[in-house]
C-alpha cells in the first residue's frame, strides 16, 4: 500500500502535467475507442493528481471516482454496439493486439489528425502569450487550455456519439482543472460530479440508440 | 400546522406526476390526463398564490414564497421565478394536451415532467452557478424525449446535449469572473473578461449566430412537439439564466457598446435564420430556421436596453411559444402521414390534411411576424426600436421575414402538389380540433398581444435590472 501511495505521490506535479498533455493527445489521435477510453481513464486519475496540491484531498477523490464512473459508463455503452459492427470494423486497416493502427483509421486519418493537433499546440502557445489570470497556476492553466483545445478539435471531427463523448469529457476535464482551483465549494463539487455523470449517461443513451438503429456500423467504420 | 413551503410543492408534484405518468405510459390518455392535471394546477398556483403570505389550497396551508434550506442551499421562489414557472407549466399543459392524440413517444409525459422539475429547481436556486449546472443536467432527461421510442439518427439529441454541456463551463467561468469584479473594484478588468465566456455560453443556449444550428437539427431529429416544447421552454429557461447573470453583473446593461453588440448578434441571427428558411426543402428544418430567426428578436429586444425593452423581450419569448407549439403539432401529423419531412414526400398533403397544413403555415407566418398573428406586435415593437438608429436594419428584418415566408410558400407549393397520396388518411377530427384551438390562440395573440403582459411586468419589476 505504501509503495502504491509513494508511486502516486511521485506522479503529482510535473509528471501529472506531462501525462495530461499526452493523454489528451492520445484521445484525439487514437483511432480505436478502447485506446481513447483507456486514455480518458488515465486522464481523470492524472487530473486528480495534478490537483492534489491545490484542493482538498476528498475533493480530489470525488473527482477521480467520478472519472472512473464516467469511463465505466462509456465503456459499457461502447460494448453494447452489436457484434456485426465489430465485424465490419475488423475489415479496416492493420491491427496490433486487436487495436487499429492503420494510417487511414479514424476520422481524417492519422497524419491529418497529427497535423491538426500541432495546430492546437500553436493556438495554445499564441493564447498563452496574453495569459493574465493570477489565481490559477500557469502550468495548470496551460494544460487546461491544451485539453480544452484537443477536446474541441475532437468534437469538431467526431461523427459518432462515442467519439464526441470522449472529446467533450476531455474538454470538461480541462475546465475542471482550472475551475477546481478557483471554486473550492463542496456544493459545487457535488453538482459538477452529478453534471459529468448525467452527461456521460446522456452519451451512453445516444451511443445505444445510434447502434440499435443500425447506423452504428457506418459510424464506427468511419470513426475506427 | 406548519404551512407547506412552495418550493416543496413545486418540486414534489411534477416528480410524483412523472412517476404516475411513467407507470401509465402505455395508456397515453391516462398519462396525458395526469400530466395535464399536474401542470395546469401548478400553472394556476404559480399565477394566483401570493408570495408574501400563506394561502389554503385544498385544505392545506401553503406558503409559496417561504424559503427552504436543502443541504445548505436555499430554495426560494421569487416574483420573477413565479412568473417564469407559471409560463412553463401552462406551456407544458398545452403540449401535454396536444400530445394526448399526437403520439410523441411513450416517455414524453413522464420525462417531460422530470424535465420540468429540473427547470423548477433552476428557478428556485439562489446561486447562479448551481442553477447553470442544474439546467445543463436537464439535457439528459431531455434526450429521452428527443429520441422518442425509436432508435434512430441521434444528431438532434447529440447537438442538444453538446450545446448544454459546452455552455455550462462557459457560464460557470463567466459567473466566477463577474463575481471577482464584484468583490473588489480593482478586479474590474477581470469582470470584463467574463463577457467572452458569457457570450459564448448564452450564445449557445439562445442559439445566437453562428451557434444556432442545433435548433434545426433538433426539430428535424426529435418528434415535432418535443422539439417545439424544448425550444419554447428550454430557451425561456436560458433567458431566465441570462437575466439571473445580468443581476450578478449589472454593469453589462449600462454599457451601450455591449448592448449594440447584443443587438447586432440578434440582427445577424434573424437574417441568417430567414435566409436559411427560404432555401430549405424539409418542413422540420424550415420550422427550425424560422424559430431561429424569431429568437434573434429576443436578442434584438434585449440589446435595446431599458425596462421597456426587457418587457418586450419577455413578451416576445412568451408569445412565440404559441406559434412554435402550433407548428410542432401540425408537423407531427404531417410527418406521421407522409413518413418524412422532405417536400418531395409531402405532395398532396395539403389536400388531405388542410387544417394541419394551414396550422403549419399560420405558425410559420407568426414566427415571421405577419400581421394578425402572435409574432406581429413584438416584431413591430422591436423593428420600431431599432429603426431610429439603423433604418437599414429594418429593411434586413423585413427581408428576413420575407425569407421565412418564401420558405413557407415553397412548402405550400410542394404540399399542394398534383399527386395526392393514396396512403394519407383523412383529416382526423380530434387532432384537427386541437390544432384549430392553438391556431386560434396564435391569432388571438395577434389581436390582443398584451395578454401575458401583467405577469411579465411583474417579472421585469422583480428582476430590477434597470
Amino acid at each position: 500500500m505504501q509503495i502504491f501511495a509513494d508511486f502516486l505521490n511521485s506522479l503529482t506535479g510535473a509528471p501529472a502535467m506531462i501525462g495530461l498533455l499526452l493523454t489528451a493527445a492520445i484521445i484525439f489521435v487514437s483511432a480505436d475507442w478502447r485506446v481513447a477510453l483507456s486514455a480518458l481513464l488515465v486522464q481523470y486519475i492524472l487530473v486528480g493528481l495534478a490537483l492534489v496540491d491545490t484542493v482538498r484531498l476528498e475533493f480530489v477523490l470525488v473527482r477521480i471516482l467520478t472519472g472512473l464512473l464516467v469511463t465505466a459508463i462509456l465503456y459499457l455503452s461502447a460494448r453494447y454496439i452489436p457484434i456485426g459492427t465489430h465485424e465490419k470494423e475488423d475489415e479496416v486497416g492493420p491491427h496490433i493486439f486487436g487495436l487499429h493502427v492503420g494510417w487511414l483509421a479514424g476520422p481524417l486519418g492519422f497524419p491529418l489528425r497529427l497535423m491538426a493537433s500541432l495546430l492546437v499546440v500553436l493556438l495554445v502557445v499564441r493564447v498563452f502569450q496574453s495569459y493574465t489570470l493570477a489565481a490559477v497556476p500557469m502550468g495548470l492553466a496551460l494544460i487546461a487550455f491544451w485539453m480544452a483545445g484537443m477536446g474541441m478539435l475532437g468534437l469538431v471531427l467526431s461523427g459518432h456519439p462515442l467519439r464526441a463523448a470522449v472529446a467533450v469529457m476531455t474538454f470538461l476535464a480541462g475546465f475542471d482543472l482550472v475551475f477546481a482551483a478557483l471554486e473550492p465549494s463542496l456544493a459545487l463539487v457535488g453538482f459538477l460530479s452529478t453534471f459529468y455523470l448525467l452527461g456521460a449517461l446522456g452519451f451512453a443513451y445516444l451511443i445505444a440508440a445510434h447502434s440499435l438503429a443500425g447506423t452504428g456500423t457506418e459510424g464506427r467504420r468511419t470513426e475506427g | 400546522m406548519t404551512p407547506l413551503p412552495g418550493a416543496i410543492v413545486l418540486l414534489a408534484i411534477p416528480l410524483a406526476a412523472a412517476l404516475v405518468a411513467y407507470v401509465l405510459r402505455r395508456w397515453a390518455p391516462a398519462a396525458a390526463l395526469v400530466s395535464v392535471a399536474a401542470t395546469a394546477s401548478l400553472a394556476m398556483l404559480c399565477g394566483r398564490l401570493p408570495l408574501d403570505r400563506s394561502a389554503y389550497v385544498v385544505g392545506q396551508e401553503v406558503a409559496f414564497g417561504r424559503p427552504v434550506v436543502v443541504a445548505g442551499r436555499t430554495l426560494m421562489l421569487d416574483a420573477a421565478g413565479q412568473s417564469w414557472l407559471a409560463f412553463l407549466f401552462a406551456l407544458a399543459a398545452v403540449a401535454f394536451v396536444l400530445a394526448w392524440r399526437l403520439k410523441q413517444g411513450r416517455l414524453f409525459f413522464s420525462f417531460g415532467l422530470v424535465l420540468l422539475s429540473f427547470y423548477v429547481l433552476v428557478a428556485l436556486l439562489q446561486t447562479f452557478s448551481l442553477a447553470v449546472l442544474v439546467f445543463a443536467m436537464s439535457a439528459t432527461p431531455a434526450l429521452f424525449l428527443i429520441q422518442g421510442d425509436r432508435p434512430g439518427p441521434v444528431q438532434g439529441g447529440e447537438r442538444y446535449l453538446l450545446v448544454t454541456l459546452l455552455a455550462a463551463p462557459m457560464l460557470l467561468s463567466a459567473a466566477w469572473l463577474a463575481g471577482q469584479g464584484q468583490l473588489a473594484t480593482e478586479n474590474a478588468a477581470m469582470a470584463r473578461m467574463a463577457l467572452l465566456p458569457a457570450a459564448l455560453g448564452f450564445g449557445l443556449l439562445l442559439a445566437a449566430f453562428p451557434f444556432g444550428t442545433w435548433m434545426p437539427a433538433l426539430i428535424a431529429g426529435a418528434p415535432p412537439l418535443v422539439g417545439a416544447f424544448l425550444i419554447a421552454a428550454g430557451q425561456a429557461m436560458a433567458l431566465f439564466l441570462a437575466l439571473f447573470f445580468l443581476q450578478e453583473a449589472p454593469w453589462i446593461v449600462q454599457d451601450a457598446a455591449l448592448l449594440e453588440v447584443v443587438q447586432f448578434v440578434g440582427l445577424v441571427t434573424v437574417v441568417a435564420g430567414g435566409l436559411m428558411a427560404a432555401v430549405q426543402r424539409d418542413l422540420g428544418r424550415l420550422f427550425g430556421y424560422a424559430a431561429l430567426s424569431d429568437v434573434g428578436y429576443v436578442w434584438l429586444a434585449l440589446g435595446t436596453g431599458g425596462s421597456q425593452s426587457l418587457t418586450l423581450a419577455l413578451l416576445h419569448a412568451a408569445n412565440r411559444a404559441a406559434p412554435i407549439l402550433l407548428m410542432g403539432a401540425s408537423l407531427a401529423l404531417l410527418r406521421h402521414r407522409a413518413g418524412s419531412d422532405a417536400f418531395a414526400g409531402l405532395r398532396g398533403a395539403a389536400r388531405r390534411l388542410p387544417i394541419h397544413t394551414a396550422g403549419f403555415l399560420i405558425g410559420g407566418l407568426a414566427l415571421a411576424g405577419f400581421p394578425m398573428t402572435a409574432g406581429f406586435a413584438t416584431h413591430w415593437g422591436v423593428g420600431r426600436a431599432v429603426a431610429g438608429a439603423h433604418w437599414t436594419w429594418t429593411v434586413l428584418l423585413l427581408a428576413s421575414s420575407g425569407g421565412v415566408a418564401i420558405g413557407l410558400l415553397r412548402a405550400l407549393g410542394a404540399m399542394l402538389g398534383d399527386e395526392p397520396r393514396d396512403d394519407a388518411g383523412k383529416q382526423p377530427v380530434v387532432r384537427s380540433i386541437l390544432v384549430v384551438v392553438v391556431a386560434a390562440l396564435v391569432i388571438a395573440l395577434g389581436v390582443y398581444p398584451q395578454l401575458f403582459l401583467p405577469p411579465i411586468r411583474r417579472a421585469v419589476e422583480a428582476l430590477a435590472l434597470f
